[in-house]
């Protein structure tokens, strides 16, 4: 049995410090996705704290069928998906004019920037499904299997994300 | 296989590792000057591209959220060991699945039904033992989690669409929580 799948059974049991070992282990990943998705460090904070608690909650009912780690994102990526939900609605008629705002002048904007914070930009603009998937699958080095499990699509669906998520940075990059 | 399968290929083998091309791949690339520009450009890319690394958290904050994860989980207790989701699936999902399943039927090309709202319709909807009989359920009663999990989006998608408000069916949808979403099958079931 491995080291890690011992602390998740020992978790799943009510262990405390089984757990506190695997948060230490995956919370800069988790984290890191998270940061990626809602570009604001203290919701990104509080959002990794819910996942791993959701995580401690439903420990018992996990079945080990994929990876802790896609288990993880899995929460990571529904916990955001639902943070956003909510904070897109609360500002709706704000971000309407800011969009408006933003979108005057974009290209002026992109041209004050070096290569590699254009790259950063197009990382923003990326839509969310792209965006977390190019982040597991590129940084994380996922598989295409687990990401489409995280994500509940399927492998071609999470491989065209991918694909497109590259073609746009790519494109960005070349954009002199 | 053409230039553009061994480009997509290398694509999905890109990761912030590097490039990591198959056998196959790689004796094409030595090939093809085409394909080995393009294998070039990605590893350029990869290396550009770290510019996008993940945020890390600062100690101070990993130690923050440990502290924090700690006090939560002292005072929230784990749930049963059966998922929610199989336990969803058995008393809520499951009727409505079957629902929509007769829904999906009457809905095919050559079926009698013709009108989504037809009285007819609403009738084979409310038809379970139609729908535990018929021969598709058992695949869905046998499914994991992830097709369980898509069955609860394409039936509640197709419950609402056509039951309950048609006109907003999408709107609720997204502004639907998973919470919020397990709630109104549950009320949804109960009528069935």
């Amino acid at each position: 049995m491995t080291d890690e799948r011992a602390l998740i059974e020992q978790a799943a049991t009510g262990d405390t410090e089984a757990f506190t070992k695997l948060v230490r282990r995956y919370q800069d990943r988790i984290f890191g996705l998270v940061m990626r998705m809602t570009s604001n460090r203290d919701a990104a904070l509080d959002l990794t704290q819910e996942t791993f608690l959701a995580a401690w909650q439903n420990l018992p009912g996990f079945r080990q069928e994929s990876s802790f780690s896609t288990w993880l994102f899995q929460i990571a990526l529904n916990k955001t998906k639902n943070y956003t939900k909510r904070a897109s609605r609360e500002t709706a008629l704000a971000d309407d004019f800011d969009q408006v705002s933003k979108a005057d002048d974009p290209e002026a904007d992109l041209a004050a920037k070096t290569r590699r914070e254009r790259l950063a930009g197009a990382m923003e603009e990326l839509p969310p499904i792209q965006k977390a998937v190019f982040h597991l699958r590129f940084f994380d080095c996922l598989k295409f299997e687990d990401i489409a499990r995280a994500q509940k699509t399927s492998v071609s669906a999470a491989k065209t994300s991918f694909a497109e998520a590259v073609r746009k940075l790519k494109n960005k990059l070349a954009d002199k | 296989m053409n230039c553009r399968d061994f480009q997509s290929r290398l694509d999905t083998v890109m990761t912030s590792d590097g490039v990591k091309p198959d056998e196959e791949t790689r004796a094409h690339i030595e090939s093809c000057e085409t394909c080995r520009e393009y294998h070039e450009a990605l590893i350029a890319f990869v290396g550009d591209a770290g510019v996008l690394a993940p945020e890390s958290l600062t100690a101070e904050e990993a130690e923050k959220l440990i502290v924090g994860v700690r006090r939560e989980i002292a005072s929230v207790p784990q749930v049963a060991t059966e998922t929610s989701i199989v336990h969803l699936w058995h008393w809520a999902i499951r009727p409505v699945a079957a629902a929509a399943l007769i829904l999906m039927v009457a809905l095919m090309p050559g079926s009698r039904v013709t009108s989504t709202r037809s009285s007819d319709q609403r009738l084979q909807v409310m038809s379970m033992t139609e729908a535990e009989n018929s021969d598709v359920m058992p695949q869905f009663l046998n499914g994991d989690i992830d097709q369980i999990s898509r069955l609860l989006d394409t039936t509640s998608a197709m419950y609402i669409t056509n039951q309950v408000h048609p006109a907003q069916a999408e709107d609720i949808l997204d502004n639907t929580s998973t919470e919020e979403l397990e709630y109104m099958l549950t009320n949804l079931s109960a009528e069935i």
